[in-house]
Formats: structure tokens, C-alpha cells, sequence
């Protein structure tokens, strides 16, 4: 509850202190006005007996050094919520390529949570987009992510994106009934065709491992292995 | 002085009304008549605005109005900015010596400006919000006077957000006292621009969400595995540079025809501009680039264009095939088109994403083959063939070629390309003294991000450089970026250190800085004042590659 308060508070604060919009090209001295950006990515894949869906979102709003970042991700079949987190942060441009973030994570599924989220994102040497995160649950239980997407040109507007995610709790996490370790890991491979910069389909062949509950049960999800989606990005 | 015959620039007619408001403009003061051709022959438009023959008048007055306007550059309809409706706005003619009143209206919705681009003028009429004044209020009227101590081809545009993108611009000529050192028959003014229906705020969100929004030129892999099979080595030398850096190679323009319609004079490359000529006449082509984004490569197939003025001032004349018009800059030049002939006028842009076209013909209707597109350059081959252009054997064998004078020498020398260092001062420079005091901008930014930074800081981040009136400066350009930066230095002339002797070193208001080039010019103001510097990129001036240059009228010191 500390993180909401938190990044609530930077929130507030980060608001009162921006410039309008408008006001970024009105003058030469209003060069540091606020913008957003926002891209959802959303496919739909065949499971063993249902249709799964899933949604990844991300953007921000403000300045250029002093951004409130978003992202969005989860799944789900037979209409039910399998997965679905959010993050909020705030971000700070450290330095070239690089924001420190620090806010508040929360998970809806698979169980109720939140967590302290901090972490630096930014652009590596050879183009590939990273994020590397550290979250402290509200039960204390650490752990950490890694993320990373590579844009590969085959056409102009043939773009094959190369992602990953790897998950790693620290410690055992009796919230998630799960041992330390691996939580998750992630290769993809996403080609999508760019039939305008802000609106793209796309395929998604994805290999996944999650780690099994040490609890199993019946209506559990098995979301190892490949998987094939068909979806569409958004940018606004 | 031999009469000028009328200048012929149709100005963009979208709009059926523009050709009344055009009509209106003009009010001319201390008796002048108004010429009875106003408004009824297209072509003889802006020639119109000149104002009557005789002996210039000690005073002139103009009435502007910066308004909205519906156009159709595109195809489909869009809203536009202009200055008595017409994109662009009218010429201003003046004459060395005169003292010019211009009545400045804003019938927007939003603060407006003008800024004379390349006169020397007093801080407080040149036109910049927040440097030389408030700017002008909706509804309001702002009157610049000033005297006009300068002739040659100039132009004058919004300084306010996004208005010159959006159609916030017009040409000056300034004729001189004396007699002009052009000879030359007839003249027209080439006004180069570049429009987007988008929105210019809309283009820089596009921006801010990813630099290389408007790049339809990345590299590929395909053509990743067709260059290593051409050269492994250096093409990995070569991927690993550009990967380390985080910078794209193939990053000419960050807005490019992917948006832009490309304008000469307000017409499209299909509408076809056209500049009349007679045979046997030396034509004089005042070219400006009043483009928010675009560096046009400019050629005449057929023809060799003699340049004998840049930024309005005049040089000794050079041939070339070929020059670069930077955003903002203008050249003159001198062509002598033969009877019988057409020409195509050929801007195409640098990142060869477009080109607009028009037409020199004896009569109208006409039109030549337009050339393809050049090769589209990589930012590496560039550099390296600036490098050469610019090693010292080259620079002193194009220096000490005696320019060939007006009347024209058998075989004088024609450059395929024009460069900075061809360019000489016709008149010397009055101060050639060594630079006391040093000032360097580094040329940075983040493309990623997306906004641009001298010295690393915005302009609202960054403190104002002190100098005084009559202070000998050296400034240092060194560009630390993967892109050109047209730096303009407003209230004075900028003599570009390009490897001529200092008293013909060439006064430039615009200076283009070429990627991870250093560039050095030296100054002396006249004026005091706060004055502005800015890269004249128009989405790098928004986001911060601006500086405050106050000159104090506390003169230099004896001993200083």
C-alpha cells in the first residue's frame, strides 16, 4: 500500500508541474511540453479447448525527462482472466537511452496482488529495447524481470519483433504457490506488417515455460509450450 | 541600372477568394500608384507588389495579415496558414535605404509573428516572441519599422509553434542603392517548401513516439545479407558502429515524403510551376527554402546555374551542375537558357523521399523529362565524400581558381556540386580582426527520444551567452548528431571560416552543419539586443535547439 501512496503522490506531483500540451510548439521557451504514447498489442490463439486471448499495453505521458509510464498484459479463454497485471511508474531520464522507474505493480490474477515495482528501461547498443525490474510484493516476497524486443526489418513495413520475458522469484511465494525460481520464461517471434506505423497485425509464435503451483489442480491453465496468435497492434 | 521586367511567380491559388485578399494587400503609402495590372494577370502577381518605378520612396508601408486558409496541396482538403491568404505570402520588394512600416495583423486564434529572415534590423523588430517582443495577439496588429541597410533575396515567416509548417512564408528582394554586380535580364523568385495535412504538433507526437516515424529508407535485413556478401568484414565493421551508437545510418530526414507534398512557389511538382523566359536572356533565380524539414538538391538539366548570391549576399560567381539548398538558406543564380528549349527546374529532397519540379519555358504550358531520383545517400558515404571535398589541395585549387567574372571566360571551371568552400565574398568583409572571444555549440540531442539540444540543454534549461556590441567572436558549430543543423544566428552575419581568406570569407545567416563536422564563423554585432540561435530544422527549434545570444551595448574595452 506504500507503493500506491507512492507513486499516487509522484503522480499528483508530476501533473501539477507540466505545462498544457498545447503549449510545446507555442513558443520557443515551452520546449519541454507534455506528450503521450500509446500501443496495445492484441491477438487471439487457439488453445486445447478454448480460444485464448491476450493483451500487452504499454505507454506513458509527460515531458521528455519526467514521464508517468503504463503497461497493461494478461490472458484469458472461455471468458474468464487467467493473467492480467498493470504497472504504473514514474520515470525519470537518467542519462541517454536510459529511465529510472519506480511505481506500483499490480496483479489481478492469478491472485490478488501488489507490488513495489522499481527498475531501468531503456535502449541497449544494437537497437534492443530492455527493462529490467525488481518487485518486492506486498507479502515481502522479492523478484525480479527481465525484458527485451528487437525490431528486425525484412521490408520497410515487414517488421519481425524478437521479444522475451524471463520471471524470477527470489524467494518461494505462498501467494502464487510457487517455488523460487523461474516463474516464467518467454521467446517470440512477432512479424507484423506495418499497413500504417499506428495500425499493424501480426502474428505471434511464442514458446513458453511457466512454472507448475506446487499445489496442482484440476482447472489449471497450461500455458507451456508453442503457441501461435493472430492479432493486431494500435498505436495512439 | 537596367529595369527589371516583372518577376513571374503565380502564387498558389487554392482558394478562389485568395485572389481578392491578394488584391487588398497592398497599400502603398507617400503616393505611390498602385499598379493597374494588380490582380488581374495571375502571373504578374507578386511582380505587382513592387513598388512604382522612379526613384525609390524614402517610406513604404505594407499591410499583413497573418489568417487561415483551405488548400488542396495533397489531394484531399486541409487547413493552411497565410499571409494575405497566399501560400506563399507576398513578395516584399524593397530598396537599400528605405524605411519600411509593416503593418502586422493576426486574424488567427492564436499569438502570431513575423520574423524578417536575414535582415538586419533593431532586436525589437525581428519579429521573435519572446526575444524581440510579446508576439502578436489574436485580433491585434503589430507594426515593425525599420530601415533597410541590406540588399539581395531574403524571406520573412512565422516564428510562432508550427505556422511555417503550416504555410507562414514569403519572399524578400531587396534591390541595391547602386548598380546590382548581377547582370541579368530577368528574374524569378523560387520559393521551396514543404506541407503535410498533418497537423505540425501531430507530426512531433509522431516523433516523440519514434524517431524514425516517417523513415520508409531503414535498413533491412535482406539488404543486411546482400551487404555482407559484398564485404563481410566492413559490413559488420559497420553494423556494430551504427548498433553501438543506437543511430540510424539511413536517418536523412526525420519527416520525409511520407507526409510531405514537396512545393515551388505553392504548386506541386503535377501543377508545374513555370518561369517564362526570351531567348537570349540571362535569367536570375532567387532560390529560397522556406521548408519546416526538407534540404533540397537543386539541378536545371541542361543548364549550368552560375551562383552569385548566398543568404542574400552577394559572392563571386560560381558554376556548378548542382547545389544543396539547406532549410533556410537562399542562393542566386544566373542561367542562360537557349531559344527554343524547355527546362525542368529539379529539387529533389535529400533523403530522396520526393521532389517538386517547375518548369523555365518561353512560353506556358510547357514541360521537360523530370530526372529520376538520385540514388538515396547513407549518412557514411556522405561523410567520407564531404571529407574529400573538403581536404586541403581541393579547397586551394578551387580557392585560387580566378572566379570567372560575369561577362564569362572560355571553359571556366563548373562544379558537379556546389560546396561551402566555393563560396567567396564579392566585397570584403569590413573586420577581419583575430576572434577575442570564443563561443561552441555543440550540436546535440536525442533522436530517440526525440528532442534537440545545444551544449545538451534545451533552451529552458539553458543560460543566455553574454556578448557585447562590436566583440570579435568565433563560433564553433561542432555537430555531435547523425544529422544536418541549419544554424541560424539571427542580427548578424555569420562570415563562415570555409578556407578563403577572412576578408571573403562568405556572411551567412544560415550555416548547415553537416554530421560530426565542426564548422567555425566569425561574428562582430552591431546591434545590441537579445537575439535568437537556433537550429532552423523546425521540430528540433520546438524541442529545444535554441539559444539566447544578449549583446550589451557596454563596449569592448580598450584593453580587452
Amino acid at each position: 500500500m506504500n507503493a500506491i501512496a507512492r507513486s499516487a503522490a509522484l503522480a499528483l506531483v508530476f501533473t501539477a508541474v507540466a505545462p498544457g500540451d498545447q503549449a510545446a510548439l507555442g513558443g520557443q521557451a515551452l520546449d519541454n511540453g507534455i506528450f503521450h504514447y500509446s500501443l496495445i498489442d492484441a491477438d487471439a490463439s487457439r488453445g486445447a479447448d478454448a480460444t485464448i486471448g491476450r493483451w500487452e499495453g504499454s505507454g506513458w505521458v509527460g515531458t521528455d525527462f519526467d514521464r508517468l509510464w503504463w503497461s497493461t498484459s494478461g490472458e484469458a479463454a472461455d471468458g474468464g482472466l487467467y493473467e492480467a497485471e498493470t504497472m504504473v511508474l514514474y520515470g525519470h531520464y537518467a542519462r541517454r537511452f536510459w529511465d529510472l522507474v519506480v511505481g506500483y505493480r499490480h496483479d489481478f490474477e492469478p491472485t490478488s496482488q501488489g507490488y513495489l515495482a522499481f527498475g531501468v528501461m531503456g535502449l541497449a547498443p544494437y537497437w534492443f529495447e530492455v527493462g529490467l525490474f525488481g518487485f518486492v510484493s506486498d507479502q515481502g516476497k522479492p523478484s525480479v524481470r527481465f525484458e527485451g524486443e528487437n525490431d528486425l526489418y525484412l521490408t520497410q513495413r515487414l517488421v519481425l519483433q524478437l521479444r522475451t520475458e524471463v520471471d524470477w522469484l527470489i524467494t518461494a511465494d505462498d501467494e502464487l504457490d510457487l517455488e523460487s525460481g523461474s516463474r516464467r520464461l518467454r521467446f517470440g517471434l512477432r512479424p507484423r506488417y506495418e499497413l500504417r506505423r499506428k495500425f499493424a497485425p501480426y502474428l505471434d509464435f511464442t514458446w513458453s515455460s511457466e512454472r507448475a503451483r506446487r499445489t496442482p489442480s484440476v482447472g489449471d491453465f497450461d500455458a507451456d509450450g508453442f503457441r501461435l496468435g493472430v492479432g493486431v497492434r494500435l498505436i495512439y | 541600372m537596367p529595369p527589371h521586367p516583372p518577376a513571374s511567380q503565380p502564387p498558389k491559388a487554392s482558394p478562389e477568394s485568395a485572389l481578392i485578399d491578394r488584391r487588398r494587400f497592398l497599400t502603398v503609402s507617400a503616393g505611390l500608384t498602385v499598379f493597374s495590372s494588380l490582380g488581374l494577370e495571375r502571373r504578374s502577381l507578386w511582380a505587382a507588389l513592387e513598388p512604382a518605378g522612379g526613384a525609390a520612396p524614402e517610406v513604404v508601408e505594407y499591410d499583413l495579415a497573418v489568417g487561415r486558409l483551405g488548400v488542396s496541396f495533397s489531394g484531399g482538403s486541409a487547413e493552411a496558414r497565410s499571409i494575405n491568404g497566399m501560400i506563399p505570402g507576398p513578395l516584399l520588394r524593397l530598396k537599400e535605404g528605405q524605411d519600411v512600416i509593416l503593418r502586422v495583423t493576426n486574424d488567427l486564434d492564436e499569438a502570431t509573428s513575423l520574423h524578417w529572415h536575414g535582415l538586419l534590423v533593431p532586436s525589437d523588430m525581428d519579429g521573435v516572441p519572446g526575444f524581440s517582443f510579446a508576439g502578436i495577439e489574436p485580433g491585434e496588429t503589430f507594426t515593425f519599422r525599420f530601415r533597410v541597410r541590406q540588399s539581395g533575396t531574403y524571406w520573412y515567416h512565422s516564428h510562432s509553434g508550427g505556422q511555417e509548417q503550416r504555410g507562414v512564408y514569403a519572399p524578400i528582394v531587396i534591390d541595391p542603392t547602386g548598380d546590382d554586380p548581377v547582370e541579368f535580364d530577368r528574374e524569378h523568385v523560387i520559393v521551396l517548401s514543404d506541407w503535410t495535412d498533418e497537423e505540425p504538433m501531430q507530426v512531433l507526437r509522431n516523433l516523440k513516439g519514434s524517431g524514425g516515424y516517417y523513415n520508409y529508407g531503414k535498413r533491412t535485413v535482406p539488404g543486411f545479407f546482400r551487404d555482407l556478401f559484398d564485404d563481410a568484414g566492413a559490413t559488420l565493421r559497420d553494423r556494430d558502429m551504427w548498433g553501438r551508437m543506437r543511430m540510424d545510418p539511413t536517418d536523412l530526414a526525420d519527416v520525409t515524403g511520407a507526409t510531405y507534398t514537396f512545393l515551388l512557389n505553392g504548386q506541386t511538382a503535377d501543377e508545374n510551376w513555370t518561369g517564362l523566359f526570351r531567348a537570349g536572356e540571362r535569367v536570375r533565380l532567387r532560390i529560397i527554402n522556406a521548408a519546416a524539414m526538407t534540404y533540397f538538391d537543386v539541378k536545371i538539366p541542361g543548364l549550368t546555374m552560375t551562383v552569385v548570391q548566398a543568404d542574400g549576399q552577394d559572392v563571386e560567381p560560381v558554376h556548378v551542375e548542382e547545389l544543396q539548398i539547406a532549410v533556410a538558406e537562399t542562393y542566386d543564380v544566373v542561367v542562360e537558357p537557349e531559344a527554343g528549349k524547355v527546362y525542368t527546374i529539379f529539387a529533389q529532397t535529400l533523403d530522396r523521399s520526393g521532389f517538386v519540379r517547375g518548369t523555365l519555358a518561353e512560353r506556358e504550358g510547357e514541360a521537360a523529362p523530370i530526372p529520376s531520383l538520385s540514388p538515396r545517400p547513407l549518412r557514411a558515404m556522405r561523410m567520407a565524400g564531404h571529407e574529400m571535398g573538403m581536404t586541403g589541395a581541393d579547397m586551394q585549387a578551387d580557392a585560387s581558381t580566378p572566379a570567372d567574372q560575369a561577362g564569362g571566360h572560355a571553359s571556366p571551371v563548373v562544379h558537379a556540386k556546389l560546396e561551402y568552400s566555393h563560396l567567396r565574398a564579392l566585397t570584403p568583409n569590413p573586420d577581419v580582426r583575430e576572434p577575442e572571444t570564443d563561443v561552441v555549440f555543440r550540436l546535440t540531442g536525442d533522436m530517440e527520444r526525440y528532442f534537440w539540444t545545444l551544449n545538451d540543454k534545451k533552451l529552458s534549461d539553458s543560460d543566455p551567452i553574454q556578448l557585447r556590441v562590436g566583440e570579435r567572436v568565433r563560433i564553433q558549430f561542432v555537430n555531435e548528431t547523425m544529422m544536418e543543423h541549419p544554424m541560424h544566428l539571427h542580427g548578424v552575419f555569420m562570415e563562415l571560416q570555409n578556407g578563403q581568406d577572412r576578408a571573403h570569407a562568405p556572411r551567412k545567416h544560415t550555416i548547415s552543419v553537416r554530421p560530426l563536422e565542426t564548422v567555425e564563423a566569425h561574428v562582430t554585432f552591431a546591434e545590441a539586443g537579445p537575439w535568437a540561435l537556433h537550429c532552423h530544422l523546425l521540430y528540433h527549434m520546438a524541442t529545444g535547439m535554441f539559444a539566447r545570444v544578449e549583446v550589451s551595448d557596454v563596449p569592448v574595452a580598450e584593453n580587452s
